[in-house]
Formats: structure tokens, sequence, C-alpha cells
């Protein structure tokens, strides 16, 4: 009997003496928000970043934390939609964050930067597209906007198909990005002397698809410009070829990240995008290829969406939490640093960054976004993902 | 072009009108909104294409997603309007009803993703093979939009001139004075959530094959569209809905021919708030709107 007490007073002797010791020693946690749309229309990219911002964090915490913390993550769904993004921010800066990652998309962005400013804790983007949006100092963005990417894109679609003289342009004129990028194809179009035929826009929500490929048809383009999300891409696709329309499609970056490749199959053929990553290892970037690797089979371990998933730039999502740790380590800031002067700080070293290299290679503009070399991509409808549409000696900037 | 867009406008707008009736018929019966109707037409699409995907002819995949969608409206019926039928449940029936919705949408991503789902159909079907006057036409568009029309051809006729319509058109004059008639009311409107949500699910099935995807994005954005027609047409009447929904659609592709495409949706909200604010009983409800119904 005596030693059946001896037993039971050791078990809840024991656990409870390390739970004190660890309480004496832990620092607190590092609190990190992230925004990210896990319903509504764009819900599928929410889920995509998910995945590669887990194993940045999940990495961070093996190795150890940063300063003696562990990093606390917290995702919460903005649905996709501005106010609430807006409202989920003020939240996170009331419980007490270091740093926001996200919202993601340009109509979010716009509004969640001048928030972050106003509210004086850092933002970090690395998906959207709009130019301008961005906000210093507490609002980065590392993703290169549409008045990079589009110009980089469309010079190379240039040296693709040289026979291309007239466009039209299309795309979703409700969204930022969207509707930026009809502005920057059209700036593009004019830099590279193409006749721009006439602008075809619609809204996000658009469901029939079939009013704009008749349009388009009868317009007789020899490609078409497009600034849409993946769902209006993939609708206008299927419509285009109900009208036997088999013309070149440049679409901006807004459907290389996404699931774009593994569902379109043969509609595929013409279309092509401007992006920095494809699932294609890249040995020549340390870690790129085991990180292709892992962020596929992770994907396929916890989430729904199509396989093999699209690594495109989840490696920016991924870069986006290991600057934002190296930042962390280099001010010494941990979970009993005051959060005010951590997320000063986090600004001040963000702001004044030149470059940065992880998985991708960049330098920030003064704008407060990040400028990485894009290039023209076409879909590899065999294997269902993006590859490089030109030989690395024929990409525009390649060394 | 101009008349190809417009028959185009025609297939969508039949469309419209099949997902507004819906809405009116329980509108007419209940004096109530099923907003859980845009989410049974999105689940329409995925059982759609589902079955399609698993060997199913379409003509059996439709009558397939009509016996489920329509067993599901039996579902809501029960669930967000059996207790609440007193004028006073507006609210709590349309809460419940949205909650219904929300649910429906949540269990199909969770089953098939949020990613829309393609639907695999022969090239001849989908590409636009046939030629009139210079119009083209793909078998799928006329096939849906004549079916589309029988449908609601047959609800008019069934309404109009049978024993169950005559039923329905008393319930939806006064359920006191049907039940006092010997009418079992309970059946009527259970009749009516069957048919109601039978034709969503066909609908939604009709736009998957028409698009070449499910989207469950669809429930909310044509769902509310089809709100607005019924508002249009004339609220709980029938031919209004069916007008509107026609009407809707041409508009939106006209608006994409003539360079408005960006604002095809805002317009069907403006176009609304107009249409009530010179007309409040909608375009086509020639009297009261309960009068109209009968």
């Amino acid at each position: 009997m005596k030693t059946i007490r001896a037993i039971i007073i050791a078990c809840l002797a024991i656990p409870l003496a390390i739970t004190s010791a660890v309480a004496q020693t832990a620092k607190p946690p590092l609190k990190v928000g992230v925004l990210l749309p896990l319903t509504g229309f764009q819900a599928s990219y929410g889920e995509m970043y998910k995945v590669a911002l887990s194993m940045a964090f999940e990495d961070i915490n093996k190795s150890g934390g940063i300063n003696g913390s562990h990093v606390e993550l917290t995702v919460q769904d903005d649905q996709g939609a501005p106010a609430q993004a807006a409202l989920l921010f003020r939240r996170y800066v009331a419980e007490g964050v270091v740093a926001v990652l996200g919202p993601i998309s340009g109509t979010m962005w716009e509004t969640v930067a001048p928030l972050a400013n106003t509210l004086k804790t850092p933002a970090l983007n690395w998906t959207a597209l709009k130019p301008g949006i961005s906000k210093k100092p507490y609002a980065l963005r590392l993703h290169p906007a549409d008045d990079t990417m589009i110009p980089e894109g469309v010079a190379e679609f240039r040296k693709k198909l040289p026979d291309v003289k007239r466009v039209v342009i299309v795309g979703d004129q409700k969204e930022a990005s969207g509707a930026s990028g009809v502005e920057e194809f059209r700036k593009a179009a004019q830099a590279q002397k193409l006749e721009v035929i006439e602008l075809v826009g619609f809204e996000t929500r658009t469901s029939d698809f079939s009013p704009v490929a008749i349009k388009i048809r009868g317009l007789a383009p020899d490609a078409v410009f497009l600034s849409a999300f993946m769902p209006n891409t993939l609708a206008l696709l299927k419509e285009l070829e109900a009208q036997n329309f088999q013309r070149p499609i440049l679409a901006n970056a807004l459907i290389w990240a996404g699931a774009f490749p593994q569902l379109v199959g043969a509609l595929g053929k013409n279309v092509y995008t401007i992006g920095f990553n494809t699932n294609e290892p890249a040995p020549q970037i340390k870690g790129q290829p085991e990180f292709v690797t892992r962020y596929i089979k992770t994907a396929a371990e916890t989430t729904k969406m199509p396989q093999p998933a699209n690594v495109a730039n989840t490696t920016l999502a991924y870069d986006a939490v290991m600057l934002l740790a190296q930042t962390l380590r280099d001010r010494k800031i941990d979970g009993a640093t005051d959060v005010q002067k951590a997320r000063d700080a986090i600004a001040e070293t963000l702001s004044s960054m030149k470059s940065y290299s992880g998985f991708n290679t960049l330098t920030m503009r003064e704008s407060g976004d990040g400028h990485i070399q894009s290039h023209l991509l076409e879909v590899d409808v065999q294997n269902k993902r993006w590859k490089y549409s030109l030989a690395p000696i024929d990409r525009i900037g390649s060394k | 072009m101009l008349a190809e867009q417009i028959v185009n406008g025609i297939v969508m707008g039949s469309l419209y009108a099949l997902i507004a009736q819906g809405y009116t018929l329980v509108f007419g019966v209940l004096d109530k909104l099923n907003f859980a109707h845009g989410e049974i037409f999105m689940l329409g699409g995925y059982i759609g294409v589902s079955s399609v995907a698993l060997g199913a002819s379409i003509p059996l995949a439709l009558l397939l997603v009509m016996i489920v969608c329509g067993a599901l409206g039996l579902l809501v019926e029960f669930v967000s309007f059996r207790k609440f039928r007193s004028h006073d449940a507006h609210i709590t029936s349309a809460l419940s009803s949205f909650a219904f919705g929300l649910v429906v949408l949540d269990l199909v991503q969770k089953s098939w993703g949020t990613e829309p789902v393609a639907i695999e159909l022969p090239q001849t079907l989908r590409v636009a093979n046939l030629e009139f006057l210079g119009v083209h036409f793909s078998l799928v568009k006329l096939s849906i939009l004549g079916i589309a029309l029988v449908l609601m051809a047959a609800l008019h006729l069934a309404i109009a001139r049978t024993s169950l319509g005559r039923s329905i058109r008393a319930v939806a004059e006064s359920a006191t004075s049907a039940s006092l008639y010997g009418i079992n009311v309970t059946r009527v409107i259970q009749l009516v959530f069957l048919l109601a949500s039978a034709l969503a699910g066909f609908a939604g099935v009709a736009l998957a094959i028409r698009t070449g995807f499910a989207s469950s994005d669809v429930g909310f954005t044509l769902g509310i569209k089809a709100l607005a027609i019924m508002a249009i047409g004339g609220m709980g009447d029938l031919r209004g809905a069916f007008l509107g929904g026609l009407m809707i659609g041409v508009l939106e592709a006209l608006a994409f021919q003539w360079g408005f495409g960006q604002l095809a949706d805002t317009g069907v909200w403006l176009f609304m708030i107009f249409v009530l604010l010179v007309r409040p009983t909608g375009l086509f409800a020639a009297r009261s709107s309960k009068e109209a119904r009968a």
C-alpha cells in the first residue's frame, strides 16, 4: 500500500517539479499573427501559404525558438475581406503580437498597410501585386509589384512570340491587384510597341465569362493579356475554348500561385504567366530542392490542395518568416521585450534593409516593395506544374 | 456578335430564372425567404460533377441531383421553417436557413476543397459547333436553355392547371383558409421546398456543365443575384422571376459587349433599386404581390 502511495505521489510530483523548473527558466513566447483567407473566394491561396508558414515556424521552434523564446503563431481567417483583415489586425495589435504576416491580396494589403503604420505594428506581405500600396516603415512587401513583374514578363513574352502585334487586355477591375495588373499591362504593351485593341473588364465575382469570351473572339487579337484570379481565369479559359479561341494568353502572377497548373489541364497549353520560382528543383539555391519536396509532401498530407502542390511564391512566404526571425535575433528581441519597443525595432531594421537572400534573392525598393527578377513561365501540362518558358541563357536579366 | 451575346444572355438568364423561381415558390407560399436556396444550388453542381466523374451519364446525374437537392429542400423546410410559420418569424426562419446554407457551404468545402472542381465533358459538347445566321451555338448551351424552358413551363402548368397547383395557390393565398378546405398545408409546403430545391439542383449542374466547373462561390454570387431578380420580377411571381432572369442575363451580356463588364454586377443592384423605387411590386407583378401569386 505504501509503495502504491509513493508511486502516486511521485507521478504527481515529478511533472509538477518539471513544470515549475521550466516556468522558472523559459521566457514568455514571442507572438506573431498571420492573416490569411481560409474561407471564401481566396481560401485556396490561404491554404497554400499556411503550409509554408507553418513549416517555417516549425523549423524555428525546432531549432530552439528565438533568443530563448518559443514563437507562438496565431492564424486568423480574414475571409479575403479588407474590413475583416483590418479588424483582425487591430485584434492582433491588442493581443501583443510583435508583427503580422499578411494579409495577402492587394485590396487587403492596401487597407492594412496604412493601419500598420497608424498602430505602429510591422506587417509583412509576400504576395500582393498592386504597386504603390506598401507604406514604410511598418508595412513592407517582399514580393515584387506588377510594375516590375509585368514589364519583365511582357519583355520575355515578346522574345518568345515575336509575331504578336495586337493584344486585348482583360482583367478583374474590382480587386486591387487585378485592376493594377490591367494598367501595368497597358503600360508594358505600350513600351513594347504593341497595339492594345481594347481593355475588357469584369468583376471578381463574375460567374459567367461567355460574354467576355465572345467579346475577345470578336476583337481577333494576336494575344490576350490577362489580370485575374485563378477561378476567373479558369472559367474564362473554358469559355474561350468554347469559342474556338486559341491565341496565347499571358496572365500576371495572380495565377502563378495557387492550383492553376493542376486544374487547367489541356486548356493550359497556350497560357503563360510571370513568376520567379517553379516546382523544378533549382540546385543553385541552397535548400530549394529540399523545400520543394517537403512542401509538396506536407501539402499532400495536411490539405486537400490538388497535387502536386504548386510551390510558386510559397518560398517567399517561408523567406518572410525567416527574415522576421533573423531580425528578432539580430535585435535581441525575445518574449520578455517590451512589445512596442520590439515592433519599432523590427520596423527600423526591415525598412532600412537593402537586400535579403533566402530561397529568393531580393532587393528592397524605396517604395517598400521587394524586387526579384521575374520570368515568363508556361504550363507543363503533363507534369501539372509551371516551367520556365525560355532557356536560362535567353531569360532577361540572367547572368 | 451582338446577336450571339443576346442568345448567350438568354441561356444564362434561364439559369438565373430557375434559381429565382425557387426563391419565388417558397416566398409565394410562406412569405419568407429561404437563404439556404443558393447553397443548395451550389451543392447541385458538386453532386453533378462527382456523379459524372464516377461514370454517370449527364441525364442520370441531373436526375440524381434533383432527387438529392429535393430531399435537402425537405430538410431545410423541417429545420428552418416548420416551427417558424407565424408571420412574426421572418427573421428567425431567415437566420435559420442562412445558417443551414453556411453549414452546406462548409461541408462542401471540407468535402471537395475550396478549388473549383472541373467536369470532364467531350470537346464536341463544350465547343461552339453550330452556326445559324452567323451566331455560334454550343450543344450544351442549347440543351441547357431547352431543358430549363421545359422545366419552367412544366412548373407554370403544374401551378396553373393541376389540383396540386391549386393547393399551392390556396396555401399561398391563406394557409388557414386552405386548411379549412381540407388541404394538408404541411404537405403543400414540403412539396414547394422539394420542387424549389430540385430546380436549384438542376440549375447547379447546368451551370457546372456550362462553365466547366463546380465552384463553392456560386451559391452566394448567383444566389444573391437570383434574389435581386425575384425582386425585379415581382416578389412571389413565377412569371416575373422567369422574365426577370432572362432580362438580367441579357443585360449582363450586353454590358460586356458595350464595355461595361466591370459594372455588370453593380448594374443588377442599381437596376433592382430603380425598379423597386418606381414599381415596388416588381416589373411583372401587375397586381399586389399577394394577388399575383394566385
